[in-house]
């Protein structure tokens, strides 16, 4: 009785929210009839609704109700029912006297073999010729993240995702087998067909997402293809009763380290030490010393991260329409204060089938993100919050007599919890897109599809702060009038449209697919810029009306004109050819540039199918591929051929008479009007091997030259009169490298176990870079400066500057080594025993500019992760562990905490020089310590580490259980991320550091890869969650 | 039937889409284009070329790059000051003459005078074939030739003898194979110049108020006198100065102060400033005023003045004032207890006023340290008369004494006891004076360096390092010896 109760309310439940669905979807209904013979069918235990029943030799038949029952009239003794469903092998029944049956049907090995995504199309795995990289959604959803970017971390060989901040909601930097370009090198994302952002979509959405690696892969895409192609599919509806799905989970995100700093008796120690070496007086006497108090500054801006992730989903379908409904909701707290992001994504994907052979259907999405962040970008402690707290002198309290907060002693600072409370850097983006399509099958063999994707976003930043080098007043106060608002509005629209006809036939043994298509986008993102100073201290929460506020902005369109094609052909399943084609057109260039032309071609031989190997036992699979393609790229900014005319105040050639401002227009660089396309041409030979059916490794090996890699020019002469640089194809840049997968999958009874393992070995060297000095200096931390160089015969972004060779011992070692001027202003400044030896490479007995040499890489020898799950009975248990070997991190933290007197020390600084024979790596300590902190190795850490970045353990309640509580699937899990790390990389506080924003730029920067300036380093997860299908 | 209509649609709509051009024909917002008939097109065209052609002054006098720095610096008058010995590279290099050719006060000197000389030469190329008022026209193109000279002058002064360009070439790759002129050569070609400006430009008077700032008569004048004056060629100085007189067009401003406030920007006495003025919009490249008070203006005693206290009067400069000469007040003042302030040891310090904010002068600070309203006086009357006393001291000491008296008559602001006149002098003692009456009256502004040199008095500035045969020129930037691949030899005394 009770459970009839509860079995009515739940009925209710689910009429409730069908009603609420029917507001969104017109739902038609199938009825079922009644008689004789009653059944469910299952798959995997779940019941599986619109499977065909039917009597075999006869036309009766039925299909399987939402709930996987069936009722079928008339069925004679001793008759075969046959059920069959799409994806599943068909399956013959012989009826005895029964009248109830109970099926479950198997997948289809044909259709085990994955269906895979390839741009435009679907490809079954094994006709693939490309190097393409399969991520089920399995595996997107395990990862305890909540961006998309995150969870493709060590998910496929070959694609590098590395956290460029542990800040909430902070995008990821990825790249896609290696650094093609100086310039950008994002992966060209396509969401269900049109190009979208891999930030904006919801994991839980996703049904599946291909990577693109290879240019015979990425061709179709042509001038996107150069960085690679991520397709991203999203869930859609299945005929069957309404299904809903909760995830909910709820965390913890906690900081994983924390630097080890002095105590106040410590620190006054090293300072007295420090001034006396230098000649000046001490600081605190042995009492005063002895006296002081230690307070704990590093942990002041710390909290505990609270994380909730809730996902629901409703889906299902009938016949003539199926849908997707979910939303989603995301709010993650991070390790420092104030620092948050929260995410509400709604999606609607729904298919209405006209008939057999017409369906149409539209996908709307609509996304709100809310980020606050705290800061993360400058090259000095103050402007790095996660470190700024650790180097206040431990002695000072946190807060003066009249509750001000303290000024730091003889610098300036900003106070950890007066920048929580002063600076507020916020960031709204609203997303809203409209995918909607036709899909027409006609003449038997054409197939034709019509995508229209209009989409729109806004941004809005609001950045109020006290700007770096603020100091406090006597009072503790912040000096008001130096405070300082930027805003941001960005509005971007846009729309693609692409139309699509295939061809599709088998004759014999002869597969021919080929299609034609046509695409173009149109989009125009609208940017407004304000700064307001002059902000009177009266007001605390300004907008552009409160000072004087200072305006700048664009209005960007684009327009972009394809067409493509491609053949596919297959002979008895054996031998497989691919060809690409297509033409882009692009408003970003001259008039003659504008249309490009991508080829690629690709070969692959099914061994496993030819007959000696037909009836191995051991081979299951053995194909080999191969593949050619030239790709583009065009992420490069819009117009920039034109010969440029600047004018208008920002112009800078606007002059002043009689005290008013009079216009100017002048050039200041030359015109390239025949900037293109970066263009990639690469190989790919791969390896498809399975055996004794449990094992499979897949290897590639691939060569990729971008040719005509963008650069900025400086005019040939000053002499020209032109100033300013102009864009050239003019570098050359080299990616080649090994790709690993290896995986295995077995059950033992109730033991199942799949592992899996990645690893890729990428070597990257820009082969030619035509520039005068031969080079690109980049790179900015504390005050060093120019530390990494782009130039030929080096990877990119290689790490330059001094080499050290010890400390020296006594004066006869400083008598026998090189003067080192340090400051070029101060030449006689003469080493001393505790100062550090550099190298002298040209043995001109001066250490200067040209001694440094290359210290250090940023790229790393290989990188690799390994997945494994377990499962026995109703636990499941997966880890996941993702490590990166041979790159070097260049760290400003030793200069910050090891070589500055007035803040605080970490405890590694207790080991610095004090007598022959003490330190041979940590010099003595001086204030003037310009000679030991110049450029060198001193600032190159080992940035390999291992990760255990994911574990979690799950069980799902028995059958028994959830049939109680009238749901098809209850499973709790607990998890846990960044559980533990395994590095060498002491100093700082992750080892995961991934590009630095360029104060002067908008994006992350290829000229600045693995630089530690104090980042925000990822957080460690805990949390628990329910997974709920009902 | 209905596969045709499938097709036909199909076709349609691949075929519909295939107008490409005008679907790739995106505007550029906010981009001017300067290809051949977009830019010279009319008089408006020719006004924003010639206003362009100033905006290296503009940029070479709104901070360090300008003489306050170069000129005064390493001299006798002024330290570099700053936050610390070492705080700005290109000063402390100047201050102990170590000067390298990779410092950006070289790069940014040399550079931007091609810059102007770019749009001198377009301007010269364009404007002729403009359909315009015929008047405007022959001003525009004095104006052009008046700044090329100007341009020139400043790379002949820093670094001798430069490549030079009457025309703009096709490419850059042609401006190399220019060799570098001698220096007479680029004295030559800059007096000629001033020359071609001087037959076109109106006088100061004919000018409309609101193009108050453009070259004069007077000012190519005024620059002939100078650079004569630089070149040692007296007689030249004599007879250009007597032009300038001629024209009637300037007298001193009645009281020394009064020249370096806001009210007396482009006074009676002005021949030739630089415009700035607060722009009063904020950060960035939208300013139109100058750094100048904020980079040589005090760091400490005052918060809001929050300068960055470059270049600091030297004891010597100090020591020149005769007693109670007013002109010591109205140049400089004192602060004390500076972050860094060599003069003596509690780092006290004196600030110029002639590039001051409020209290100092009456321009007011600038809500961005960059963007302040201060003119920079280039060339004054005042100092006119003391290159024609120079000029004239030995063949007319009556006259010389006459010149310098009437400055000093300004200054003693009608005290008697103060400044007496000089009289009865001549020779070296008449010299003498004029040189001292050149150091007071014109103290700070940029000038001290250039008369040690041309007046052979080098002497005074070996103290404090400098190299005579080498530090009379700045080294040509590394980058451009790089550039030219050894077809542009460095100066004297610099290595590579």
């Amino acid at each position: 009785m009770k459970l009839t109760v509860i079995n009515v309310k739940h009925r209710q439940y689910r009429k409730w929210l069908l009603v609420l669905l029917v507001l969104l979807i017109p739902v038609i209904c199938v009825h079922a009839q009644t008689n004789t013979i009653t059944g469910k069918v299952f798959d995997n235990g779940i019941p599986l609704p619109g499977v065909n029943v039917f009597i075999k030799n006869s036309t009766s038949g039925t299909q399987t109700d939402f709930d996987g029952n069936f009722v079928l009239n008339n069925v004679p003794i001793n008759s075969v029912l046959v059920f069959s469903y799409i994806g599943f092998e068909p399956q013959e029944v012989t009826i005895g006297t029964q009248t109830s049956l109970s099926i479950t049907m198997k997948e289809d090995s044909q259709s085990l073999e994955e269906v895979i995504v390839v741009g435009y199309g679907a490809q079954r795995k094994s006709d693939l010729t490309g190097a393409i990289s399969s991520i089920s959604a399995d595996e997107i959803v395990r990862a305890p993240v909540v961006s998309t970017t995150q969870a493709l971390q060590g998910r496929a060989p070959g694609v590098s995702v590395i956290a460029n901040s542990g800040q909430p909601g902070a995008a990821p930097l990825i790249r896609i087998r290696g650094t093609g370009t100086i310039n950008n090198t994002a992966p060209y994302v396509i969401i269900d067909g049109v190009p979208g952002d891999l930030n904006n979509i919801n994991p839980s959405d996703v049904k599946s997402i291909e990577v693109l690696k290879d240019a015979s892969a990425t061709a179709i895409y042509g001038s996107n293809g150069a960085n690679g192609v991520i397709l991203v599919t999203t869930k859609a509806g299945r005929v069957g009763k309404l299904k809903i799905n909760i995830n909910s989970s709820i965390g913890t995100r906690n900081q994983i380290r924390e630097l080890d700093v002095l105590n106040s008796q410590e620190y006054a120690g090293l300072i007295n030490e420090g001034l006396t070496n230098s000649g000046e007086p001490a600081r605190f006497t042995n009492a005063e010393a002895a006296a002081l108090p230690t307070f704990e500054w590093g942990t002041l801006n710390l909290q505990t991260g609270f994380f909730q992730n809730q996902q629901v989903s409703l889906s299902g379908g009938t016949e003539k329409v199926n849908y997707f409904v979910s939303y989603g909701y995301v709010n993650e707290e991070g390790t420092l204060r104030d620092s948050n992001f929260d995410r509400h994504n709604l999606r609607i994907n729904n298919e209405y089938k006209v008939n057999d052979n017409i369906k149409f259907g539209h996908r709307i999405t609509y996304s709100i993100t809310d980020q606050n962040t705290r800061r993360s970008f400058g090259a000095f402690l103050e402007s790095q919050s996660a470190i700024n707290g650790w180097a206040w002198e431990p002695y000072l309290p946190f807060f003066d007599q009249n509750g001000g907060f303290t000024a730091p002693v003889n610098r300036t600072a900003i106070h950890p919890l007066a920048e929580v409370r002063f600076d507020t850097n916020n960031d709204i983006r609203r997303n809203f897109g409209l995918n909607a399509y036709v899909n027409v099958d006609f003449l038997k063999d054409f197939n034709f599809v019509s995508t229209y994707a209009p989409g729109f976003g806004t941004r809005e930043a609001y950045d109020f702060d006290l700007p770096t080098g603020t100091t406090f007043a006597e009072n503790g106060g912040v000096v008001q009038n130096q405070r300082r608002l930027q805003t941001r509005s960005d509005r971007f629209t846009g729309y693609t449209w692409s139309n699509v006809l295939t061809y599709a036939k088998e004759i014999g043994r002869h597969n021919i697919t080929a299609l034609i298509g046509h695409e173009q986008q149109e989009s125009e993102s609208f940017i407004s810029t304000t700064t307001t100073v002059d902000i009177p201290d009266i007001i605390n929460d300004p907008d552009i009306s409160s000072g004087t506020t200072s305006a700048a902005g664009s209005r960007t369109p684009l327009a972009v004109l394809s067409y493509f094609s491609r053949v596919s052909y297959n002979f008895a399943d054996r031998y497989l050819l691919t060809g690409t084609m297509r033409w882009d057109g692009a408003s970003v260039f001259g008039e003659n540039e504008r249309f490009g032309r991508f080829p690629a071609i690709s070969a692959a031989w099914n061994v496993h199918n030819e007959k000696f190997l037909e009836n191995s036992s051991f081979i299951n699979q053995l194909k080999l591929r191969g593949g050619y393609g030239e790709v583009g790229n065009r992420n490069i900014g819009t117009f920039g051929y034109l010969p440029r005319l600047q004018a208008g105040p920002t112009s800078g050639f606007d002059v002043v008479f009689d005290g008013a401002r009079s216009g100017g227009a002048a050039a200041r660089q030359i015109a390239n009007q025949s900037l293109k396309w970066e263009r990639a041409v690469s190989t790919n030979f791969g390896i498809d091997i399975s055996f004794l059916n449990d094992f499979s490794i897949t290897v590639d090996y691939f060569d990729k030259d971008t040719d005509g890699a963008i650069l900025p020019i400086l005019p040939l002469t000053q002499t020209s009169g032109l100033s300013d640089t102009t864009n050239f194809n003019i570098a050359e840049i080299n990616n080649k490298g090994w790709e690993f997968s290896v995986s295995y999958k077995k059950r033992f009874g109730d033991f199942g176990i799949r592992a899996t393992g990645y690893m890729d070995m990428i070597d990257n060297e820009v082969t030619s870079l035509d520039r005068d000095s031969g080079f690109i200096a980049s790179g900015t931390a504390a005050i060093l400066e120019d530390f990494a160089r782009t130039e030929a015969g080096f990877p990119i972004s290689y790490f330059y500057g001094l080499q050290t060779n010890g400390i020296y011992q006594n004066a006869a070692e400083v008598a026998a080594g090189p003067t080192n001027p340090g400051d070029q202003t101060n030449p006689n400044i003469v080493n001393q025993p505790g100062d550090i030896r550099y190298v002298d490479q040209n043995g001109d007995n001066v250490i200067d500019g040209d001694d440094r040499v290359q210290i250090g890489s940023p790229h790393p020898d290989f990188t690799y992760s390994i997945n494994l799950d377990f499962d026995y009975k109703q636990f499941d248990l997966s880890l996941f562990f993702q490590g990166v070997e041979g790159n070097d991190i260049f760290t400003a933290l030793p200069y910050f905490f090891e070589a500055e007197l007035s803040s605080n020390f970490t405890r590694s600084a207790l080991g610095r020089w004090t007598g022959p024979g003490t330190s041979n790596t940590l010099p003595r300590l001086t204030v003037d310590n310009t000679k030991n902190v110049r450029t060198s190795d001193r600032y190159v850490y080992d940035g390999s580490y291992l990760r255990l970045k994911t574990v979690q353990l799950g069980y799902n309640f028995p059958k028994e259980v959830i049939d109680r509580l009238h749901v098809d699937k209850l499973r709790v899990y607990f998890s846990g991320q960044n559980l533990i790390t395994w590095d060498n990389y002491d100093i700082g506080l992750d080892p995961e550091i991934g590009t630095t924003f360029f104060e002067d730029a908008t994006g992350p920067n290829n000229r600045t890869l693995g630089l530690d300036r104090g980042v925000y380093p990822q957080p460690r997860t805990l949390l628990f969650g329910i997974n709920l299908t009902l | 039937m209905k596969k045709g209509i499938y097709i036909l649609g199909m076709l349609l709509i691949l075929i519909g889409a295939c107008k490409s051009d005008e679907f790739l024909d995106t505007t550029p917002y906010g981009v001017a284009v300067d290809t051949p008939g977009a830019f010279f097109r009319n008089q408006d065209d020719a006004l924003l070329a010639i206003n362009a052609t100033y905006r290296n002054l503009r940029q070479r006098y709104a901070a360090f790059a300008g003489d306050y720095g170069y000129g005064n610096i390493g001299t006798d008058d002024a330290w570099k000051g700053g936050g610390n010995p070492a705080d700005n590279e290109s000063l402390a290099q100047k201050e102990n003459y170590t000067i390298t050719p990779t410092i950006g006060e070289i790069t940014d000197r040399w550079g931007q005078s091609y810059q102007g000389i770019l749009n001198a030469n377009k301007v010269l190329e364009n404007v002729p074939g403009i359909d315009m008022d015929e008047a405007l026209k022959t001003r525009i193109i004095g104006e052009a030739y008046f700044l090329r000279a100007v341009y020139y002058m400043d790379l002949a002064k820093w670094f001798g003898g430069v490549p030079i360009y009457p025309k703009n070439l096709a490419t850059p790759a042609e401006y190399l194979d220019v060799p570098r002129s001698t220096e007479e050569e680029t004295w030559a070609f800059v007096e000629e110049n001033l020359l071609e400006a001087l037959s076109r430009l109106p006088k100061k008077s004919e000018y409309e108020a609101a193009d108050i700032g453009r070259a004069t008569q007077g000012a190519a004048l005024g620059f002939l006198v100078r650079a004569n004056a630089l070149q040692n060629d007296l007689p030249q100085v004599k007879q250009y100065s007597e032009q300038l007189f001629d024209l009637g067009e300037y007298s001193l401003a009645p009281t020394y102060k009064e020249i370096w406030q806001s009210t007396g920007e482009n006074g009676p006495g002005s021949i030739f400033e630089v415009q700035f003025t607060e722009a009063g919009q904020g950060w960035g490249s939208i300013t139109l005023g100058s750094a100048s008070g904020t980079a040589f203006g005090p760091r400490q005693g005052n918060d809001n003045y929050a300068g960055w206290g470059f270049v600091q009067a030297r004891q010597e400069l100090l020591d020149e004032f005769e007693t109670d000469d007013p002109r010591l007040d109205h140049s400089l003042f004192f602060v004390p207890n500076q972050e860094y302030g060599p003069l003596d040891a509690d780092n006290n310090a004196y600030f110029g006023k002639k590039v001051a904010y409020a209290p100092f002068t009456d321009y007011p600070i600038p809500a961005v340290p960059t963007d302040g309203s201060n003119n920079w006086r280039v060339l004054r009357l005042a100092d006119i008369y003391l290159m024609y006393a120079e000029s004239i001291y030995q063949s007319d000491p009556n006259t010389a004494m006459e010149y310098v008296n009437r400055i000093r008559q300004r200054a003693r602001e009608g005290n008697n006891a103060l400044l007496p006149d000089i009289t009865g002098l001549s020779g070296q003692v008449l010299l003498d004076a004029i040189y001292h009456e050149r150091r007071v009256e014109l103290n700070l502004e940029g000038l001290r360096f250039h008369d040690l040199i041309r007046t052979n008095r080098k002497s005074i500035l070996e103290q404090y390092g400098f190299q005579v045969g080498k530090n009379e020129k700045m080294p040509i930037p590394q980058a451009e010896i790089d550039n030219y691949g050894g077809r542009l030899p460095q100066n004297e005394g610099y290595s590579n």
